[in-house]
């Protein structure tokens, strides 16, 4: 059976290039890149590169991306990081509504130590009011964190406009973007932008799970979660996962020297895949911001009368891969999305509510088969309700 | 001196004739249950105990990992770590005894002198042997206090074909060889309660297999993965299970669209009964076993359950019947399938639930309302007949496909491993 591969928000199939650079690696070019023999000298030269071309992608110096282990590690450490160089200028941290479980978490747990956290509110789309922010911001707010692209809806945050406004009402505050879904596909330059630390993996973009970026804006002293033998500049120790940073640079460096191109593509197929299916079943509807307006590669799509669960699961039966909520959640019951809670949504409506995102390896054929897995299983799924 | 394991086994010992079969039925589990764990499994039999000698290099290990699967092999009653003396005379058994009481003990105890011998020429008596060491004992460790009525230890002296002296004894978990008991097909849910059962059984030597029941695409296949763990687990204890996965998904449908919603469960069960009996008859089982207790949901009051029950011949067992919650809780936790039970995935009953289930189900009036269901032969035999079947042991499952003489040989050698030494002799 064909597969048709629509969840690339989870995660995303690695490209051939870049299995082929960390096969290289494995192979041939395993050394340490800390040895200082040749074998070393010849790992190390992976890194340098991966460093660069990674750099670049952000328009920064190379000095400010180090590498983690993924977004989670680098949101963490971004943070933590951020609320103990602050320690003195005060407790309150500002965020927005819909969150992902890496930024959400920790800032439960800064509340649970006596941090204040707001939140920012947005408009029915999702998206951040900056007049609101401005009017949160304090000269003690020590944070703002925010997620670029949710990764559940797909709407896309201000934080072009957001860096000058945090620093001029808030100098000491540092601003920590969540860019695990934007990183490579979306224009992202945190040095004109006033952004001091972005989060951001491989795996999303068409690399290998297990690899993360954190930028820190140059200049900025962050204290080290992970202490040891002095690697990354004594920022995060441990032996450098020289196969997964050179796979990394490698699907960054694909993806973003063509983002153009790729992202009209995903948002062409992902509006086909709209238009069609609302015009082929009544009762679909687009939660969060307007097609056109969300990121490229993520739909959010509510089915009146179906359970998004069982939908998935129904789809399987034709190699389509979808996700209820995102994967990281979904497993949870009782846990609803908190995306689409600051859409408004009740616990219903979130409970039929799917995710579609799509990659650069998808086609016009996943949206056709797509739409007709969906004409043929929904209203099958919506003759049998709980009674 | 030389180390071992002493394994006391219990009511095996009272089945007369059938004894001897017994015992090599339990001396093969436990040669199973080894299998994987310890190079070479050597077992010798001891008038109503097992011996197994430890090696002389890494004894420690072995005694560890002997003892953690022997507590898992039902009809053991007692596991006990054992010293082996050179001889019978009496300074050795008293010294030896010493020395174990040395090691094994580091605080005074008040303690009793248990010997027995098996050679009934031996010029001492049981009790003249219990009073010497018990004596010696004195001498050498004065803060010892003997209590013959409630000792906090108790020493054994045991004069068989080998000498043993011990003091410790690690509970067994009882019940009978597994298959020593015929064999059972358990309904087995992703809930609590039917691993609990399935256990309870297996621990009367029932051999199990099991069936489940997978409603796709409303249950996910981690749903089936998470039975597919329980038996698993369950097979620590019962050795290898086949587990059928039934698609259920047409035949619920097929009840919600033609029957009252209110009795809709009942009528769910009736239909899994019904399979399940005919995958007892394919594995040529005994009996069904379920995880119900009285009143615990709807479908489990007594009216209920002889709604469901109706549709077999074959005996259905409940070993749970009487239990509370919490009492199955405990042996979920004992037998360590609890924490998998809770795993949050929605099993196939609770997807199409009623909100007012009927609770006194008349059995004529369910049979009414299953006559729209004109298909029920074929569904079952369909459903039957599309079942996947999976080959879980403890080190894992395997899926069994369809006319692979590979897969039907494992499958074949499983069911062997537990019912046809009954009557095998093994070499000691």
């Amino acid at each position: 059976m064909t597969e048709h591969y629509l969840d690339n928000a989870a995660t995303t199939k690695p490209s051939e290039g870049c299995v082929a650079v960390i096969e290289k690696v494995l192979k041939d070019d395993w050394g340490n890149p800390s040895s200082l023999h040749r074998k070393g000298q010849e790992a190390e030269v992976y890194v340098k590169a991966a460093r660069r071309k990674l750099a670049q992608i952000l328009l920064t110096k190379e000095e400010s991306i180090f590498f983690t282990s993924c977004a989670t590690e680098s949101s963490n450490t971004a943070i933590l990081g951020a609320v103990q160089r602050g320690r003195h200028v005060g407790k309150h941290i500002l965020t927005s509504k819909g969150e992902h479980s890496a930024t959400f978490e920790v800032l439960k747990k800064l509340k649970d130590d006596g941090y204040e956290i707001e939140e920012i509110e947005n408009d029915e789309s999702g998206k951040i009011l900056l007049s609101d922010l401005k009017q949160k911001l304090r000269k003690d707010t020590v944070l703002v964190s925010v997620i670029h692209v949710n990764n559940e809806t797909g709407v896309i945050q201000p934080v072009r406009e957001m860096g000058k406004m945090i620093h001029a009402a808030s100098p000491r505050a540092l601003f920590h973007v969540d860019a695990t879904q934007s990183f490579a596909k979306l224009a992202l330059f945190p040095d004109k932008w006033e952004i001091d630390l972005i989060s951001a993996s491989a795996h999303k973009i068409n690399g290998p799970k297990g690899i993360g970026l954190l930028y820190v804006r140059r200049g900025l002293q962050l204290p080290s979660l992970i202490l040891g033998g002095g690697q990354e500049n004594h920022f995060r120790s441990g032996t450098e996962n020289v196969p997964y940073i050179a796979g990394f640079a490698e699907a960054a460096e694909e993806m973003w020297k063509n983002h153009e191109t790729l992202t009209a593509e995903m948002q062409r197929l992902k509006a086909r895949l709209v238009h069609e299916l609302t015009d082929a079943l009544p009762g679909i509807h687009v939660n969060g911001p307007a097609v056109e307006e969300a990121a490229p590669h993520i739909v959010n799509l509510r089915i009146d009368g179906v359970r998004s669960e069982v939908l998935l699961h129904a789809l399987e039966d034709d190699g389509i891969y979808i996700s209820s909520g995102s994967a990281c959640s979904s497993n949870k019951p009782g846990e609803k999305s908190r995306p689409l809670a600051a859409l408004g949504l009740n616990a219903q409506e979130i409970d039929q509510s799917l995710r579609v995102s799509f990659g650069r390896y998808n086609t016009d054929e996943d949206v056709d088969a797509f739409v007709a897995a969906m004409t043929k299983t929904v209203p099958v799924l919506r003759r049998f309700k709980r009674v | 001196m030389k180390k071992g394991i002493l394994i006391k086994y219990g009511e095996i010992v009272l089945k007369g004739n059938n004894r001897a079969q017994f015992e090599n039925r339990l001396i093969k589990d436990i040669k199973v249950g080894l299998k994987d764990v310890v190079s070479s499994v050597n077992v010798t039999k001891e008038q109503g105990r097992f011996y197994m000698e430890a090696p002389s290099e890494g004894t420690e290990e072995w005694m560890e990992a002997v003892i953690d699967v022997l507590q898992r092999v039902f009809g053991i009653i007692g596991i006990c770590p054992v010293d082996v003396l050179e001889n019978d005379d009496i300074d050795t058994i008293c010294d030896g005894m010493i020395e174990y009481v040395k090691r094994e003990f580091d605080e005074p105890h008040t303690f009793k002198v248990f010997a027995k011998r098996t050679n009934k020429q031996y010029p001492m008596d049981s009790m003249a042997i219990a009073a010497e060491i018990g004596s010696r004992l004195l001498d050498v460790l004065p803060d010892w206090t003997v209590d013959v009525h409630n000792p906090e230890i108790k020493l054994y002296a045991e004069l068989r074909n080998r000498v043993y002296v011990y003091g410790k004894e690690i509970k067994g978990p009882g019940g009978l060889p597994v298959g020593t008991g015929g064999k059972g097909t358990l309904l087995l849910s992703g809930g609590i309660d039917s691993p609990v059962a399935g256990w309870m059984m297996a621990k009367r030597g029932v051999q199990l297999s099991a069936v489940y029941f997978h409603a796709h695409p409303y249950t996910s296949d981690r749903a089936k993965d998470k039975v597919l763990e329980l038996a698993r687990r369950v097979s620590a204890y019962a050795g290898p299970i086949c587990v059928y996965v039934v698609p259920f998904t047409e035949i619920q449908m097929d009840i919600y669209e033609k029957c009252q919603h209110e009795k809709m469960t009942i009528i769910m069960r009736r239909q899994m009964m019904r399979i399940a009996e005919k995958i007892a008859e394919m594995e040529h089982s005994q009996c069904l076993i379920t995880g119900e207790s009285v009143g615990q949901v709807a479908s489990q009051t007594l009216a209920s359950l002889n709604c469901t029950n109706a549709v077999c011949t074959m005996p259905v067992f409940r070993p749970v019947i009487g239990f509370d919650k919490q009492d199955i809780i405990e042996i979920a936790k004992k037998i360590d399938t609890f924490e998998t039970s809770i795993l949050p995935y929605e099993d196939c009953c609770t997807i199409f639930v009623a909100k007012h289930p009927t609770t006194q189900p008349q059995l004529e009036a369910i049979i009414e309302s299953e006559k729209p269901l004109v298909n029920i032969e074929e569904q079952i035999d369909r459903a039957v007949r599309d079942s996947e079947r999976y080959l879980v042991r403890e080190s894992g499952w395997k899926k069994i496909r369809i006319d692979n003489e590979e897969d039907e040989a494992d499958k074949a050698d499983a069911d062997d491993e537990a019912k046809s030494s009954l009557t095998e002799i093994i070499e000691l």
